[in-house]
Formats: structure tokens, C-alpha cells, sequence
């Protein structure tokens, strides 16, 4: 199996995430570790673009779910953008568009923080 | 070869009646004056015999059979003092007197006959434990040669006696005509004498202390062991038995021999004394390392074992150990000895993480032999007042990484010598072996208990499945599970609606392994019941998804299908949260559809969203339509190319052998899925279930 990176940009208020690779359960605790490290610097205006992401499981979709309520509650959000057409199919297969935003490319996602701050 | 046993006391009775026996034969000589020229030989040998038997008796005396150094040179003082007592008081007794003329000497008085006689008890009782005792010493490091010289050198001795006693004339070096004999046998015991006064390595073995005091003790011992002869034995031994003198004799010169060696011996141990102790104990604690932590695996107990080890051999002052931890890739305190963790850690600067690094870098050991005239470790003087010097040294596992860092300090400067840094370095690899070997144990062990926790995960969900497909009159169904390395979370289930429909449920709890499991138990519960309280898919899962959402843990979430079939009818009404579409093959068009209405997964929304969102969609079943509902486990089989199996392939299947019967059907999916895994394994449980109408 290939490996699972996330980097990370900060932009302003926002901070994106970029995965890459597999998230499955064994990669799971990098991106877990990546948004814990987020909400401690308190930056909660988070973009995760999958542009680069190959394939996700259901552990890998069990992440965003952990953290999306404390997010929440913080006043930010997890916006999600790039998904390429086999990443939608499993986010849409499980009915995530109706809990999360999901935008064509990263400046959407951006714009739409934007609009509402 | 049998040996004979005499018991000890028998040996005992025999020298002493054998003693009397020539004690009156003295008396009778003494007091009738007569010449039993003759007699004097029997009288010898009775003595040799004496020698004999009471050595017998003795020979297997526990305290003479110490292994133990300083016991048995204890012993041998004690018995030599013995042996002076026992002549000093009777001498002062009887003040016995010899006339010396002849040879052997005569006592003048009855006094003198007496005390010639208990000297010559005296000698037979303590000379021979004393001369046991030596050669224990000498057998304390056997050579191959050292048994024969000491045979010879008996044989030697016993040749001696004997021409003593043929000739009689005392042991002297003398070369006139008979005297030459005696002389020779004499030279040679002499010579045998030396060669085993060299046998005396057991003395490298004593510790420093003990080598300074036993050579103190070793030449007031060579002074008493010569004076003995002249004082003692004299005439008194002579007058009673010549060939009890010659051994007295003979037995005197080696105790003299022997002991000026080992004194001289011991002067030239005593510059080395203190290495050799260090030496000692170095091995002695590298040994008692090795054995300690071959039994320890946890790895905090090794690491402040090891430490205080450490600092026990190389004397150190302050000792710690810093292991090398992956995740923040910098080093930390393990263990202290003579220090506070915490302060250390309080303190650990610049300094000693520089030193760390450096180490880490070059993989060899660090010695500051001046702290204070270093400017660079002038903290390290202002923390801690008595850091004179610094040594520290890598543990190096087997594949060359640097697993941590022994420190130790002294109090004084130039503290450390190369003897120090080789101990620290010799300690830090029997340590990074022992590190290492936990490691592993611990982690077999987790392993070990993973995978018991995987079978019982698995069994648990085998047992939560169906053990078999409902009759359900016109239809036909089977299913297929096959269970991947790793425990998913695949469930399916069947069960009559209140309305008598065929119900079924499929789902995928999120995750894998115990709780995957566990989840699904709990699933299939509430599912039981709900099913007999609400009628339609789309209620069950709304109020299922409401019993659940409080119980899942907010990153877990189960994908359930709820699906119904109307036989009356000829309906399939199904609802879906998140789980694989349903795929229906018309038998009259001849094509697959994929049926995916609206609907999230359960556990990721209290309710609102969930219920309105799910939607439940009503199919038309005409006969030979076959529906295939299935996990993801099917759908995402992946070969080694990463290519995915996909619900087209799944569709195309159906479409290919629609004319065969179920069973038959799954077989062929079997087959296709294996032959496109091409020996992948799969990465999650698989479940298929397919129904003909």
C-alpha cells in the first residue's frame, strides 16, 4: 500500500490541509494527529482538499466525524474541497454532502469563510 | 577398581594403639638399656604406618577440604599456633634434655622420653593438616603437571625417610660415603619442594585487602615455620623416631619453601593488587549485569538497574541515562541514580543535549576530563558544584542506531581513566542489547494479545450472522461472507415484517477489529427489535439511527440497507443510510440497475438531518429479477494494481448468468472475485447476498 502524508498551509485565518495517498485505519492517526494540532493553536476555519487523496475508508471518514463537533462548537468548520470523482462516490455514498460543505477547488472554500467571518 | 572402606575411627584406634605400642617399646628400651638392633626397624615402620593411618583418618575432615582461600590459610595458622602451644607447655613441663652425641639422640631423663614422644604426637596431629591444607592451596589452580609433581614429590619424601632411617644419619647435605645417599634423596625433595612453592597462583585471586594483610602475616609465618625446627624438633622428634624426624624434617622444608615463595609472591602482587581487584570486579559485574537484565524486560526496572550498576563499577558520582525518543526525535531522562529526574530534566540544557547530539552523531563515547576549565560547560559547574568530569557513552543497537546515553560524573578532575571509558562503553552495549531484547518481548506480546483479541472479535460476528437462509416460497437467495485478515464489520440479517414480508438487512459498521465487532452486536439487537415495533424500512432506520447515534462513539458510524419484498405485490420497498446502492437486473430488459436513493449513515446525525435526508424508494419485481445487495468489502477488493472489483463488475456478473440459479450464481461471483484478486488478499470482510424472484 502507498503511504498517507498531510501537509499544511495557513492562510489568514484559514488552515488547509492537504492529503495525499491512503487514508485508511492504520493512516488515520497522521490526520487525526493534524487537526488535533489545529484546534490546540485554536485555528478552527479548516480546508481539507483531497486533490491528492487516492483512496479513503471508512476509519479515514471516522476522522472527520471525531472532530467536526468540537470544531463546530468552536465557531469553525471543516470545509472539504478537490475531491476527485472516486473520493465523492464514497463521500456521497454515505450521505456526507449533507453534513459538510463540499467545494470544486480550495478558493471556493476560501470565499465562502470568507463571506461569513 | 573397589575401594576399600575403612571407617575413620578404626584408622583412628589403630595409630593411637600403634603409638602406645612404640611409646612402651621407648620406655622398655630406656629403662633396660638393651640393644634390640632389629627391633628399631619394626619401631620405624610402626611410625610410618601411623603417618598413614591417622592421614587416613584425617584426610576427609570437612575443614580440611576448603575451597574458600582465607579459611584455609586461617586454618593453618591456627594449627601452626596449635602446634607451638603444644610444644611450648610441655617443654615447660617436662624441660626435657638430649644427649647428642650419637645419632639418633638419646633422652637423658624419663621427662625427656615423654615429651620426645608427645612432640612427636604434636607433629603427626598438626603438621599433617597443615600440610593438607597447603596443598589444597596448591590445588587451587591445577596445572596438568601439578598432581605428578606432587606424587614425586611424596615418593621423594618417603625415599628420604627411608634411607634416614638405614642409614641413620640426619638430613644433611653431606658427601662422604653413606651420607651421599641420604644427601641426593634430600636434594631431590628440595628440588620437588621448589617446583611446587612455585605452584601459588590462588594467591592472584585474593582481593586487594587480603593481599596486604596475608603478606604481612606471610613473614611473620616464614620466621615462626623456621624457628620451628630448631626449637621443636630438634632431638626431641629424633629421640623417639628417625623416620618421624625425617618428616618432620622434610615436611619443614617445604612449609619453608612454600611460604617464602608465597610471601615473596605476595611483594610482587601488591603494585598490581589494585588493578587486579578492579579487573575482578569489572568482570564480576559485567557477569551479574548480563544475568540481571537477561531476566528483566520492562524496560523502566532495566534502565535503573543498569544505572546503578554503572555507577557501583566505574565509582561515578552522578548517573543517568537519556534514551532516544522517535516520535519528538530528542533524547530523555530514562533513570537517575544519585539525582533527581526531575531536576535533571528542569535542567537538561543546552549543554548536555549538545554533548547528546554529538554523541548521537558520531556514535562514540564523550570524555570531559576538566568541567571547570571548559568556559563551554561552565553551566554544568554552576547546576552542580561537584561535576569535576563528565563521561558518557552511546547504546548502540544491533542495526547501529543510537537507542540513548549513559552520563556519568565525578567529583574530581581527570576522574575518568581509559579502564573507566572501556567499563561505561562495555556497559552501554550489554544495556542497548537488553533495551533492545524488551523491546521486542513487548512486542510480541502486544502482538500476541492482538491477535487473540482479533479471533474473538471474529467469532463473535460469525456467530452474530445467520446460520441460515429463511424459506421464503418463491424466492430463492444465498449469501456470501468472507471474512478478511483483519475483522470488519460486515452484518446482514433476516427477518419477517409485521405485514409478513420478507425483510433483510445488510450493513458495515465503520472500523475494524474488537469494537467493529462489538458495534455490530449491538446493532443487531436494537435491530431486532425495532423491526417487530415499526413496519416500514424507512422507520426502522430512522429510529434505529436514533437508539445508536447516543451509543457510537462519534468517530464510528454504520451503514445499514433495510430492504422488504411484497410477494403479493410483487414490490421491493428498501430504504438506505449510506450503505452500497442495491443493484436490481431486469430479467425482462436484460440490465442492471443501480439503486441509490438519498440517505446518510447511521451515527452521524442525532436525527434531524437523517430523516430528512433518507428517502424510501418502491421497485416493481418481475419473475427471474435478481437483486444483489452487498459491502463494501466487494465493491473495493482491490488487486495489486489497486484496480477496485467495482458494482459494474458486480452487474456485469449478474447480467452474464442470469439463466443460472443462485448458488450456481454466487459460485461464478466466487470465481471472478478470486480471479480478479489474483492472490491479493482482501482487506475487508465481504458480504453478498443474492435473490432470484
Amino acid at each position: 500500500m502507498s503511504g498517507f502524508e498531510v501537509s499544511r498551509n495557513d492562510y489568514d485565518h484559514i488552515s488547509v490541509l492537504y492529503l495525499s495517498g491512503f487514508l485508511d485505519a492504520h493512516t488515520a492517526p497522521k490526520f487525526e494527529d493534524g487537526l488535533q494540532k489545529l484546534i490546540k493553536e485554536e485555528r478552527v476555519k479548516i480546508i481539507v482538499n483531497l486533490k491528492n487523496l487516492d483512496y479513503i475508508s471508512s476509519a479515514g471518514l471516522g476522522v472527520f466525524m471525531g472532530f467536526i463537533e468540537e470544531i463546530r462548537e468552536k465557531g469553525g468548520d471543516i470545509k472539504l474541497s478537490n475531491l476527485s470523482p472516486k473520493v465523492f462516490k464514497v463521500f456521497d455514498l454515505l450521505g456526507f454532502p449533507a453534513l459538510y460543505e463540499i467545494y470544486e477547488d480550495e478558493i471556493q472554500a476560501k470565499t465562502k469563510y470568507s463571506e461569513t467571518k | 577398581m573397589k575401594k576399600i572402606q575403612v571407617p575413620s575411627r578404626l584408622l583412628l584406634l589403630i595409630s593411637i594403639l600403634l603409638g602406645l605400642a612404640t611409646f612402651f617399646f621407648d620406655i622398655i628400651k630406656y629403662e633396660s638399656s638393651l640393644s634390640f638392633s632389629q627391633w628399631e626397624y619394626v619401631h620405624e615402620s610402626l611410625t610410618v604406618f601411623i603417618i598413614i593411618f591417622f592421614y587416613g583418618y584425617i584426610r576427609n575432615k570437612p575443614f580440611l577440604n576448603q575451597t574458600d582461600l582465607s579459611v584455609n590459610l586461617k586454618n593453618f595458622i591456627k594449627l601452626l599456633t596449635i602446634l607451638y602451644v603444644w610444644v611450648l607447655v610441655f617443654q615447660y613441663i617436662l624441660s626435657p634434655s638430649y644427649s647428642a652425641t650419637n645419632f639418633p639422640p638419646l633422652p637423658d631423663t624419663l621427662a625427656g622420653l615423654i615429651f620426645s614422644n608427645l612432640v612427636s604426637i604434636g607433629i603427626i596431629m598438626f603438621l599433617i593438616p597443615m600440610l593438607l591444607i597447603v596443598k589444597n592451596l596448591i590445588y587451587y589452580k591445577q596445572k596438568s603437571r601439578t598432581a605428578l609433581y606432587v606424587i614425586l614429590a611424596i615418593i621423594s619424601t618417603l625415599i628420604s625417610m627411608a634411607v634416614t632411617v638405614i642409614y641413620k644419619l640426619p638430613l644433611d647435605i653431606q658427601f662422604n660415603n653413606d651420607a651421599t645417599y641420604v644427601s641426593v634423596a634430600l636434594i631431590i625433595s628440595l628440588v620437588l619442594y621448589v617446583i611446587l612453592g612455585t605452584n601459588n597462583t590462588w594467591i592472584t585471586y585474593l582481593s586487594r585487602k587480603e593481599k596486604y594483610s596475608y603478606f604481612l602475616v606471610s613473614v611473620v609465618l616464614v620466621w615462626v615455620i623456621i624457628l620451628l625446627a630448631d626449637f621443636a624438633f630438634k632431638d626431641a622428634v629424633a629421640a623417639h623416631s628417625v623416620s618421624l624426624a625425617a618428616f618432620a624434617n622434610l615436611s619443614w622444608y617445604f612449609l619453608v619453601i612454600y611460604s617464602l615463595f608465597s610471601s615473596i609472591t605476595f611483594l610482587f602482587h601488591l603494585p598490581t593488587a589494585r588493578v587486579f581487584d578492579r579487573k575482578m570486579k569489572e568482570v564480576r559485574s559485567l557477569h551479574q549485569l548480563g544475568r540481571v537484565i537477561s531476566a528483566e524486560f520492562d524496560q523502566n526496572k532495566l534502565v535503573s538497574i543498569i544505572t546503578q550498576m554503572t555507577r557501583e563499577v566505574i565509582e561515578s558520582n552522578h548517573t543517568w541515562i537519556e534514551l532516544y525518543d522517535e516520535k519528538q526525535d530528542n533524547l530523555i531522562v530514562a533513570a537517575a541514580d544519585n539525582l533527581n529526574i526531575k531536576e535533571l530534566e528542569a535542567f537538561n540544557n543546552h549543554t548536555i543535549q549538545e554533548i547528546g547530539l554529538r554523541i548521537i552523531e558520531t556514535k562514540m563515547p564523550i570524555t570531559i576530563n576538566s568541567i571547570s576549565k571548559n568556559i563551554e560547560y561552565s553551566s554544568l559547574k554552576k547546576w552542580k558544584k561537584d561535576i569535576g568530569s563528565l563521561a558518557a557513552a552511546p547504546m548502540i543497537d544491533a542495526s547501529g542506531l543510537v537507542l540513548g546515553i549513559i552520563f556519568a560524573t565525578k567529583s574530581h578532575e581527570f576522574g575518568f581513566d581509559p579502564d573507566d571509558i572501556n567499563m561505561l562503553e562495555a556497559y552501554a552495549n550489554q544495556a542497548a542489547i537488553a533495551l533492545e531484547n524488551a523491546k521486542l518481548v513487548k512486542n510480541s506480546l502486544e502482538r500476541e494479545r492482538l491477535e487473540r483479541e482479533l479471533q474473538i472479535a471474529r467469532e463473535v460476528q460469525l456467530r452474530l450472522l445467520p446460520q441460515s437462509v429463511p424459506e421464503t416460497g418463491d424466492i430463492k437467495m444465498d449469501t456470501l461472507t468472507i471474512t478478511a485478515y483483519e475483522v470488519g464489520g460486515d452484518y446482514y440479517d433476516f427477518y419477517k415484517s409485521q405485514n409478513g414480508d420478507l425483510g433483510l438487512i445488510i450493513g458495515d459498521v465503520s472500523g475494524k477489529g474488537t469494537s467493529a465487532a462489538f458495534y455490530m452486536a449491538e446493532t443487531k439487537g436494537i435491530m431486532q427489535s425495532i423491526t417487530r415495533n415499526f413496519s416500514s424500512p424507512f422507520d426502522i432506520l430512522v429510529n434505529t439511527n436514533r437508539i445508536l447515534y447516543d451509543s457510537l462513539e462519534r468517530k464510528s458510524f454504520i451503514t445499514l440497507l433495510v430492504a422488504q419484498i411484497d410477494q403479493k405485490k410483487h414490490l421491493l420497498r428498501f430504504a438506505r443510510a449510506g450503505h452500497c446502492p442495491v443493484i436490481h437486473y431486469k430479467a425482462k430488459e436484460d440490465k442492471a440497475c443501480f439503486l441509490q436513493p438519498a440517505g446518510i449513515a447511521v451515527g452521524l446525525d442525532r436525527g434531524e438531518i437523517f430523516e430528512s435526508k433518507l428517502i424510501e424508494e418502491e421497485i416493481k419485481l418481475a419473475a427471474n429479477d435478481i437483486l444483489a445487495f452487498y459491502t463494501d468489502g466487494l465493491s473495493e477488493a482491490m488487486n495489486k494494481d489497486g484496480e477496485e472489483f467495482g458494482e459494474e463488475r458486480l452487474g456485469e456478473i449478474l447480467k452474464k448468468y442470469s439463466t443460472l440459479e443462485v448458488t450456481e450464481l454466487k459460485e461464478k461471483v466466487i470465481d471472478e472475485i478470486l480471479n480478479f484478486l489474483d492472490g491479493q488478499n482482501l482487506h475487508d470482510d465481504l458480504t453478498l447476498i443474492l435473490l432470484k424472484y
